[in-house]
């Protein structure tokens, strides 16, 4: 099991890698252009971005950093929508990995802290075990986005990727009206379970 | 409860698709799904509300400045499994956790009970509240939550650290009729000789001063001066202006320091001892003896906060009204201002023994500040401002100018006995 300085070390870093990574995406992808000014309008709106970024980690201004991130992505997207040819399974690549930084700045501002104070040997085995839980929540999340996402292409787009089966297309239609149908009843379960708690399951307190 | 997360992800989902639309470009489209996909995963597997018992043990529930308590904290789950559930144990910012942590991220199953472990210090006195628990139901992928507050609360009494005032002769000059540890002026039962007279049926065996006897062929009994014991009245200066220094090293709490101190080495000499705060209002405990007065005034004392505008001569009003006038007066004070002057030698027109104890506001700020040629200039300069005032409150009262980086006792010992007899 890794130290505590060491987790709280990767969980601050985690994040940061995943932006770098994007950035520099973004940037080999910039290159690619071949007009030189807007090349270089870009590239200062993508430094601009870090800069957000870093200014916002160095005074504690989340809000700066979110709109860092906002801008990075925005870079890479504008510039493939407007500029350069979109590859769908690269782009969908990108977004995932947009998202999963999202995530791992969550899961780090979680649990850093926590990991932060000095843990009885007990609280950090049970801590350890919660932050192995959500770590794992969020790759099987970006995975399912990705492939999920990747499949549907393919189901729509039948021929230009190699998967293309008639019982994926007619899993991947059911899974996409399932997902549709779970956003539209979301408030609507929502309500019922709040419900249900406060009348069933009020919180108790010892006498 | 959805995360604003959430409400980005729909806007990202509906912006590409939206634009997609817009621009006819489908692999835009495409790029709505991840996001949409990372909704459907958090609406699967939103958090549940919290449904806690929590049971809260401290090994001890007073204590003092420095000292440690040991908190356990017992949580079951009465509710649906809890996957990622967060829970902060409030503590006041004046108790620092040494050992354990008030503030974890765990899973509970339906039933299953844990206990969650820590050490507080306090490092200011007073009574503390710890809880309400607060509990949070996570969603891994931070798109909702659910909280609960589980009104469990438990109390934490702190007493100041007492400033030990070992040998000191500190204690009243006018003694009153009660048995005590001051000698009086008076013939009475003590250890002190006083003198001989003849020998009067029913003195003690134990008196007959048997080399006079012999000399004179009668006998003599040996007389004693009187042991009684007195009244003190601690004035305690808590006023606003008195609180220099930072909040838990300022003026005001180690007067308190300094005021239970006394008071216990008052007591314990069979004294009676009052005590007069001035804060935000003027309270006050009336003189008594013995150690059920020492828990009152610490009661007094723990409460005690900086506050309150007034000028230190209304004490007076209260002392003249209230409390015996051949009393000794400490007044514990950082003298900040040259009202107190007034306040002093009015106390002293009214016939009372005072005595000062003055915590030094200028060593409390020397130690805060970085040493440079400009504070040391201003640290000279207001030194010869105080040691003047010190000077005049000379000719009225003793004063002791104490610097609180020293024992107190050092300073009342180099005095010698305080107050000086008359």
């Amino acid at each position: 099991m890794a130290s505590a300085r060491v987790t709280v070390l990767l969980l601050g870093a985690l994040p940061l890698a995943a932006v770098a990574g994007l950035a520099a995406w973004a940037l080999l992808d910039l290159l690619a252009i071949p007009k030189i000014g807007l090349v270089q309008s870009l590239v200062v709106l993508l430094l601009a971005s870090l800069a957000a970024i870093a200014v916002g980690l160095r005074f504690r201004l989340p809000v700066l950093g979110r709109l860092g991130l906002v801008l990075v992505v925005l870079t890479y997207f504008g510039t493939h929508v407007f500029v350069l040819p979109m590859d769908p399974a690269a782009a969908l690549l990108y977004l995932t990995l947009a998202l999963v930084a999202v995530e791992l700045r969550i899961l780090a501002n979680r649990f850093a802290p926590i990991f932060a104070e000095k843990l009885e040997p007990e609280d950090r085995q049970r801590v350890t075990e919660a932050l192995q839980r959500s770590a794992l929540r969020i790759i099987a999340a970006g995975g399912v986005a990705y492939l999920g996402s990747y499949l549907a292409a393919d189901l729509a787009f039948a021929g230009t990727l190699p998967a293309r089966t008639i019982p994926t297309a007619l899993l991947l239609s059911a899974a996409l009206v399932a997902v549709v149908l779970l956003l539209a009843l979301w408030p609507i379960l929502e309500r019922r379970r709040a419900w249900s708690v406060a009348e069933e399951y009020p919180i108790q307190t010892p006498k | 409860m959805r995360t604003p997360l959430a409400g980005a992800l729909f806007a990202v989902a509906m912006a590409a698709l939206l634009g997609g639309l817009a621009l006819r470009s489908w692999p835009l489209v495409l790029l709505s799904l991840p996001p949409l996909v990372f909704l459907a995963l958090g609406s699967l597997d939103a958090p549940p509300r919290p449904r806690l018992v929590a049971m809260r043990a401290l090994n001890r529930d007073r204590l003092s400045v420095g000292s440690e308590a040991e908190v356990r904290l017992r949580l079951t789950n009465e509710g649906p499994a809890l996957g990622l559930l967060e829970v902060v144990d409030p503590l006041p910012p004046e108790l620092v956790v040494t050992r354990g942590t008030n503030h974890t991220i765990l899973s509970l199953a339906r039933d299953e009970t844990v206990e969650l472990v820590y050490e507080v210090r306090p490092t200011l006195k007073g009574d503390y509240a710890i809880g309400p628990l607060r509990a949070r139901s996570l969603d891994p992928l931070g798109l909702g939550a659910e909280d609960a507050v589980v009104a469990e609360t438990s109390s934490l009494s702190v007493a100041p650290a007492m400033e030990s005032l070992a040998r000191a002769k500190l204690g009243p000059r006018r003694t009153r009729p009660w048995f005590g540890h001051v000698p009086s002026r008076h013939i009475g039962v003590g250890s002190e000789f006083w003198g001989v007279r003849e020998y009067v049926p029913g003195d003690d065996m134990r008196r007959i001063n048997w080399k006079a006897s012999a000399r004179f062929d009668a006998l003599f009994s040996n007389e004693y001066q009187g042991e009684r014991s007195g009244d003190v009245v601690i004035i305690l200066d808590a006023r606003r202006e008195s609180a220099i220094g930072t909040p838990t090293v300022n003026a005001v709490e180690i007067g308190v320091r300094a005021a239970l101190g006394v008071a216990e080495h008052v007591l314990a000499s069979k004294n009676r001892v009052g005590l007069i705060v001035q804060r935000d209002v003027l309270d006050w405990v009336p003189p008594a003896f013995g150690r059920k007065q020492l828990y009152r005034i610490l009661d007094h004392l723990i409460h005690v906060r900086a506050g309150g505008e007034w000028p230190l001569s209304f004490v007076t009003w209260v002392l003249t009204r209230y409390f015996p006038r051949d009393a000794l007066v400490v007044l514990i004070s950082p003298l900040t201002d040259r009202m107190s002057l007034d306040a002093v030698m009015t106390l002293a027109a009214h016939g009372y023994d005072v005595s000062i104890l003055s915590p030094s506001p200028l060593e409390i700020e020397r130690r805060l500040v970085a040493p440079t040629v400009e504070a040391e200039t201003a640290y000279r300069i207001l030194l010869m401002e105080r040691e003047n005032l010190v000077a005049q409150l000379r000719r009225v009262a003793q004063v002791v100018d104490w610097d609180p980086a020293t024992p107190l006792a050092l300073p009342l010992r180099r005095m010698g006995m305080w107050p000086r007899p008359a």
